[in-house]
């Protein structure tokens, strides 16, 4: 192929407007290819977090903590757990039940016995499902 | 020569010797104030981290029986494992218990249950401040059902639990139970192995109890007539 070969402006205009429809054709495809055949929903999170929440009852207790030695005769309890359930919270001398609020927080006041004290805090779901979680807390009168 | 003469002012100009202004070596005072700022902020936010550890680490008290014991230290089997305690000269010791009032390390011994409060280090071993003998504790029976109240009368009801299983549980007299209630129950069982209840929470909402899946019949095991019982070959 010769390419000293003059064109006829003809030829030439011919070959700019190919070169041009072929460069538009690509174009057209790489976007049809990125933007619609594989296009993502606009409105991903319209109806909130992707997370969702877990469907296997459990309970965390914050307060209080392990092996814990009180001067006072009451304890705050205090975890998270679902949304609206029964905690119950028993000690050998004390019964309580309360309500999680809708973030699933639950907070409370138990009164202690002198010694050691066994907290076991109990979570309910309707169809009677439980979790539980003990803590040993030592109350002591006197402070050392 | 009016264009001459601009033209040369313009050169002269550009020929002369500008100072060039260097980027400070030293931090602008603003800066140096941000950096103190944030060197505060960090040393306060250090402090209350530290505060806050020690205060987990700090009055502490492991229960549970003696198992080993030296002059400066005792190992006790604890409802959550073994732990160990440091003893030092500072160490007091007390009897909760009635006929041994006086006790010293060496008035303890195997099997006592004791308790240790003091501070644990980051290694969990905790340095007692105070050993105290306790009284042998009974291990705590009280448990709690959750059910629906199937039947009632004379404050014994029947308790119908998740597993589908019926408990009888006597019902505390001040408590008002109906038939078909939701409950959360908490007491002991005796000795007919009937739950004495000290605790009825009635569940406002109700429950849900559902039916035991049992299997279909065509689901049952069926010996095929041409099964043999399988006996051992000798030859």
């Amino acid at each position: 192929m010769k390419l000293t070969k003059k064109l006829t402006t003809k030829q030439f205009v011919i070959s700019q407007v190919a070169i041009f429809i072929i460069s538009l054709i690509f174009l057209g495809g790489l976007y049809y290819i990125l933007n619609v055949q594989y296009s993502q929903p606009k409105n991903r999170f319209a109806q909130g977090p992707v997370t969702i929440p877990p469907k296997t009852l459990r309970i965390d207790l914050d307060q209080p903590e392990e092996d814990t030695l009180v001067f006072d005769g009451e304890i705050i309890i205090s975890g998270k757990t679902g949304p609206n359930l029964e905690v119950l919270i028993i000690t050998d001398s004390e019964d309580l039940v309360v309500k999680s609020k809708p973030d699933g927080k639950f907070s409370t006041i138990l009164k202690l016995d002198e010694g050691p004290n066994k907290i076991t805090t109990a979570v309910f779901d309707a169809a009677g499902d439980s979790r539980s979680v003990e803590r040993n807390v030592y109350y002591s009168k006197e402070k050392i | 020569m009016k264009y001459l003469l601009v033209l040369l002012l313009v050169t002269c100009y550009l020929l002369l010797p500008h100072p060039i202004r260097a980027a400070d070596s030293t931090p602008s005072a603003d800066i140096k104030s941000k950096l103190e700022e944030l060197k505060k902020e960090i040393a306060s936010k250090a402090a209350k981290l530290k505060q806050e550890v020690n205060k987990k680490l700090q009055n502490k008290a492991y229960v549970g029986l003696l198992k080993t014991k030296s002059d400066t230290s005792i190992t006790l089997a604890s409802n959550t494992g073994p732990k160990l305690i440091s003893i030092n000269q500072d160490t007091a010791f007390e009897s909760k218990v009635k006929n041994r009032q006086k006790i010293s390390l060496k008035g303890l011994s195997e099997e006592d249950y004791i308790t240790a409060l003091g501070d644990v280090d980051e290694t969990q071993v905790l340095t007692a401040k105070k050993v105290i003998l306790l009284p042998k504790a009974k291990p705590s029976t009280k448990t709690y059902l959750w059910g629906k109240i199937i039947s009632e009368e004379a404050k014994l009801a029947t308790l119908l639990g998740r597993d589908q299983k019926n408990t009888a549980v006597s019902i505390p007299k001040d408590v008002k139970v109906r038939v078909s209630d939701f409950i959360i129950a908490t007491g002991r069982y005796n000795e007919n192995d009937i739950f004495e209840a000290e605790f009825v929470y009635v569940i406002k909402q109700g429950g849900i109890l559902k039916p035991k899946k049992s299997a279909s019949p065509s689901a049952s095991i069926k010996a095929s007539p041409s099964l043999k019982p399988a006996t051992k070959s000798t030859n």
